[in-house]
């Protein structure tokens, strides 16, 4: 179930390039490095063949970025519109959701879009980072 | 008897004797799980006890013709069958499963199954070496891990530790060969001995027969360990054809070593690799398999933890692990150590993956932990350490903190507990019987969650679940299906004799389908495939059935087939000439076995009902899985891969579904017991007397 070998597109990276969201407030920015409360969890698996689903949640941005990032062994299995609505009514970033929702509409595949969200939500999380400091 | 040793071991607890049962008498039933139903039927005096930790109760550890040899996936595995712990409303006549070198070293000493009755009035090992059986004394072993258990038993055996062994006499005053294997041993551990519903058989390292609460079964007995060295042998019909059937699957089904289909839709085309959730911790590593597999699915690693640990023991802790360590190196270490803890506890960690997510919403919710409603001094602020994982299997495999309550059974703790609701709120996944769910939704995956709940436990059986894997894999990356559905479909329809070869419908599960007729005739064939093929002759899981294999010109798959079938591989080793066909038969008598000991259990048509988040709450996008792709026709008739999540079951429709299934099963549709019609046209009358006997034969005047 490998995804490694899958790349963003030439036309990926371009309109990337173009979507470069606003740098976060300040509030906004300690919000999305924050961990949400348990009711507020955005519910998720993880799928290994031919063994099962490995049921999950996501609690913060951090943890998505880490659920989504690319695994040789499993695959993530969240269904992104939803953490498209997740990420603007939890954490409150508009921005953030409605590239996420573009992302989605716009991938060739699932994969595609989930390693395009990764991307996306990593460069929210510096972007974050570099209003408040840290680390990811 | 070709593909016998010929004898069953009889151990009766209670008097500490063991005695001979000849195999013949049993060997209409193939072997297995139908063998071991036979025997409980037989053997157990009280067939209405309802938990398995009753005196009462008979366990039998059965092998088939097909351990020991090189047929491809079924020579190591061995069927555990009895009355089992911890399910809801009533712990059924059940069966678990595992693998590794005990069911092949047992037919070497001589034997085709044991059969434990009784209980000991203290803790007891068996020494099995060959026709010697020897009553031993355990209360030294009792309180230690499976690991330690094992390493106990072989030292007083004689064996020697690590690879460099030298030959040792089996008995020391008898010519009876020499050997340098170490005993295969088959042990409990403290959660077997606390008689908790988690307990479960561990041998080796990592072989685990889970589900079933056998462990609990066993400590009820006073019974620790089985320990066996064998060093005979048995004959096989036709060996010449055993290899050529060997070598069809190798040229023509399974995977090309030197030139991997890694896209393969198919059990047997595909490469394998240790079933880990989590990275393996080290590349210097050696795969581990169950004797004669060719799969490999396990592994032991130069880091010391992890060994024989795949597939669920690998993932119950995984969730939490990630939210606390962040390096792959951590979070594989972790979770690795965290499943030798339950290897360790010999403790059936599958309710564990959903119930702490459970457990977890109860803290959270500020309901569970110290000072709350449900009392709880175990430290769930750490929960994802390995500190907590210990503290937690510790607790609930000694009946110390929730362990108490959950010993029992998940569902027990529930209802004492007071959370009903999340029975309805879906906040506790467990749809059936008690038993969590296994990731494939009964919403979705209509043949796992209708034939469990028609059956015993969580089905785990991945005969059609090929499907779902293969079909939403490649939607998942956007790659082009290597079966279109109607090609997927005809091929898989073809396979399914005899009750619906060639009729696909039985794989439309569009919302159209999925009370029909057609769909209860696939779940029929499911469930006696497996009783005979798959728990009986004991093809593993993991590979059988071969439904359809992207290897052939024409996809399809190894299973029934003239060169590589399921049948070809029996007839070879066993001299009989048993179609595959005559195999579902036998299944489908066993089946009927198991209902009749069901019944007399107390079952009845009324209590074959879901949970009720199941009927009432939609499978939702997101709740679990983003999608859900299966074959479902359009109204047109068109064959197209559908998402089905979106729905739920319709209480009264499945009612109507049972009244099918009921009747192509030739049970009384009132009330799911069966006719005495239907039994005694598979030579049950005895069992259609007994039913009679109680007032509990279908057709007849009942309550």
């Amino acid at each position: 179930m490998s995804q490694t070998h899958l790349k963003p597109s030439a036309s990926w990276e371009e309109s990337r390039m173009n979507n470069i969201l606003a740098p976060p407030s300040p509030n906004l920015a300690r919000k999305l490095l924050a961990t949400v409360p348990y009711r507020e969890r955005l519910t998720a698996c993880r799928l290994m063949e031919p063994v099962g689903v490995l049921q999950d949640s996501i609690r913060s941005l951090r943890e998505a970025y880490l659920y989504l990032l690319p695994d040789a062994r499993t695959l993530p299995a969240v269904h992104l519109p939803s953490l498209a609505e997740w990420v603007g009514e939890v954490l409150g970033d508009v921005e953030l959701e409605e590239e996420l929702q573009r992302i989605f509409c716009e991938a060739k595949s699932y994969v595609e879009a989930c390693i395009h969200s990764c991307e996306q939500i990593e460069a929210r999380i510096l972007q974050a980072r570099a209003v408040v400091g840290g680390v990811i | 008897m070709y593909g016998y040793a010929g004898k069953i071991l009889h151990l009766d607890m209670s008097s500490r004797k063991s005695a001979v049962i000849l195999t013949e008498h049993y060997r209409s039933w193939g072997g297995g799980h139908g063998m071991g139903s036979a025997l409980f039927w037989d053997f157990c005096k009280d067939k209405t006890i309802t938990d398995g930790r009753s005196p009462a109760n008979v366990v039998c550890i059965m092998t088939s013709p097909l351990c020991g040899t090189i047929v491809p996936s079924a020579g190591g595995r061995c069927e555990v069958v009895g009355v089992g712990v911890g399910l809801h409303p009533v712990s059924w006549f059940t069966r678990s499963n595992f693998g590794g070198r005990f069911s092949t070293t047992l037919k070497y000493a001589g034997w085709d199954g044991i059969v434990v009755t009784g209980k000991a009035d203290h803790p007891l090992w068996i020494d099995i070496r060959n026709d010697e059986v020897s009553f031993r004394d355990a209360r030294s072993l009792w309180g230690k891990d499976t690991w330690t258990t094992q390493q106990e038993i072989w030292r007083e055996v004689g064996a020697e530790q690590g690879t460099k062994k030298a030959w040792r006499e089996i008995r020391k005053h008898f010519d009876e060969g020499q050997t340098a294997d170490k005993p295969a041993v088959l042990a409990i551990g403290p959660a077997g001995e606390s008689l908790s519903c988690h307990g479960c058989l561990i041998h080796d390292a990592g072989n685990g027969a889970g589900q079933g609460g056998f462990g609990a079964v066993w400590g009820a007995k006073n019974l620790k360990a089985i320990s066996v060295t064998g060093t005979g042998l048995f004959s096989v019909a036709d060996p010449a054809a055993l290899l050529q059937a060997r070598f069809a699957t190798k040229e023509k089904y399974a995977t090309h070593t030197e030139n991997p289909d890694l896209r393969a839709w198919s059990f047997l085309a595909k490469p394998f690799r240790p079933v880990l959730f989590s990275a393996p911790p080290t590349k210097n590593r050696r795969p581990q398999a169950c004797q004669g597999c060719i799969t490999g699915c396990r592994a032991r690693y130069g880091v010391g933890y992890g060994n024989e640990s795949s597939c669920q023991e690998t993932s119950w802790y995984l969730s939490h692990v990630r939210r606390v360590f962040k390096t792959p190196a951590e979070i594989t270490e972790v979770n690795l150590k965290a499943a030798d803890i339950v290897q360790k506890y010999g403790f059936n960690s599958y309710p564990v993956m959903a119930g702490l997510h459970w457990l977890e919403h109860l803290h959270e919710e500020g309901i569970l932990g110290d000072g709350r409603a449900i009392p709880s001094s175990l430290p769930w602020e750490e929960l994802g350490t390995l500190d907590f994982a210990e503290k937690f299997i510790h607790a609930l495999a000694t009946r110390t903190d929730i362990g108490a309550d959950l010993a029992d059974g998940w569902l027990q703790a529930a209802l004492k507990w007071g959370r009903e609701e999340d029975l309805r709120t879906g906040a506790m996944h467990f749809p059936y019987w008690g038993s969590p769910e296994h990731g494939y939704d009964p919403r979705a995956e209509l043949e796992w969650g209708y034939g469990t709940i028609v059956g015993d436990r969580d089905l785990n059986s991945h005969c059609f679940n090929q499907i779902f894997w293969d079909v939403n894999i490649h939607f998942a990356f956007g790659m082009p299906m290597r079966l279109d559905a109607r090609e997927m479909v005809e091929t898989v329809a073809a396979k399914l004799s005899p009750y619906i070869k060639d009729r696909p419908e039985a794989l439309d599960f569009g919302n159209a389908n999925m009370y029909s007729e057609a769909v209860a005739q696939l779940v029929r064939w499911q469930l006696h495939y497996c009783r005979f093929w798959k728990q009986s002759a004991l093809f593993c899981d993991l590979r059988w059935p071969n439904l359809y294999n992207s290897n052939t010109p024409d996809f399809s798959g190894a299973t029934a087939s003239a060169d590589a079938g399921e049948q070809v591989f029996w007839n070879a080793v066993t001299g009989d000439r048993l179609s595959f066909e005559q195999g579902i038969e036998l299944g489908r008598r066993i089946w009927n076995l198991d209902n009749a000991i069901w019944v007399l259990q107390g079952r009845h048509r009324d209590m074959v009902r879901f949970a009720p988040y199941i009927y009432e709450n939609r499978f939702t996008k997101g709740e679990i899985l983003p999608f859900y792709f299966w074959p479902c026709r359009d109204k047109d008739g068109t064959w197209r891969y559908a998402d089905v999540m979106g729905r739920a079951i319709d209480f009264d429709k499945f009612e109507e579904w049972k009244t099918i299934f009921y009747r192509l099963e030739g049970w009384d549709t009132k009330t799911g017991w069966p006719l005495r019609n239907t039994l005694e046209k598979m030579e049950l009358d005895h069992v259609a007397d007994a039913l009679e006997a109680v007032g509990k034969l279908g057709g007849k005047p009942h309550e």
